[in-house]
């Protein structure tokens, strides 16, 4: 049993050291990308799955049922929320104009979006109603 | 058997403290507030990864409240600062003076 539980901290161990690399490796891709929506895809894979692992080898080392349930429930808050995180990211890039559409991207922007497009005017009431139109 | 894995903890957390310091720059850097947004969203997935290396080193789940709330609030910034992003006329690459919009 005591090999048992020396596999499994080691486990742990490498698992955690795969999560600390990842995260490593999302950072240095957010600095080397030339876009917004390649940073963004260099960023929010590895940050993911770095979390995945850190959570797995969370529940290996602490080889307990109330501790697998929450990591598990850490695991599925962050891939439930990450996505959300990172489409409204590059819509608001989208809309503020900040990607260059010239390549063949202008067709994603949806019609109503599209037409509600405003120059940035002064400052007025505005963010409210812009708000309501999204 | 725990002073081996102490060097693993150690160069994970210096690992994670170097990309800490490099999403500081791209906040830094960042040349508008989305790209800012997204970095501190990477931060907070570091702070997470860094209560874990905490978690697993001391073998106690106390701070694993704190990841919980953590991995559920990380995103609520990036989607604060997105939702209030002003809008503007899309760039395309022929140019266009923009005084004229």
């Amino acid at each position: 049993m005591d090999t048992v539980n020396l596999i499994l901290d080691w486990a742990g161990a490498v698992l955690l050291l795969a999560g600390a690399v990842l995260c490593l490796l999302a950072a240095i891709g957010l600095n080397r990308f030339p876009d917004l929506l390649s940073r963004m895809h260099a960023t929010t894979k590895p940050q993911v799955l770095g979390i995945i692992l850190v959570m797995f080898a969370i529940a290996i080392t602490l080889r307990s049922l109330s501790v697998l349930a929450t990591t598990l429930l850490v695991i599925l808050f962050q891939m439930l929320t990450a996505p959300v995180a990172s489409h409204m990211i590059a819509r608001a890039a989208v809309l503020a104009g900040q990607v260059d559409l010239s390549q063949g991207g202008a067709d994603c922007v949806p019609a109503d979006d599209a037409a509600n497009l405003d120059p940035p005017s002064d400052d007025s009431d505005e963010p409210a109603e812009e708000g309501s139109r999204a | 058997m725990s002073d081996p894995r102490m060097i693993i903890f150690a160069v994970c957390a210096v690992m994670l403290t170097i990309s800490a310091i490099l999403a500081l720059y791209r906040i830094v850097r960042g040349p508008s507030v989305l790209n800012r947004a997204l970095a501190s969203d990477l931060i907070v997935s570091i702070l997470i990864c860094a209560l874990g290396i905490l978690i697993v080193s001391r073998r106690d789940e106390w701070s694993l409240p704190i990841v919980v709330s953590l991995s559920l609030l990380a995103f609520v910034s990036s989607v604060a600062v997105a939702r209030f992003m002003p809008r503007s006329r899309p760039v395309y690459s022929e140019p266009h003076d923009m005084q004229e919009e």
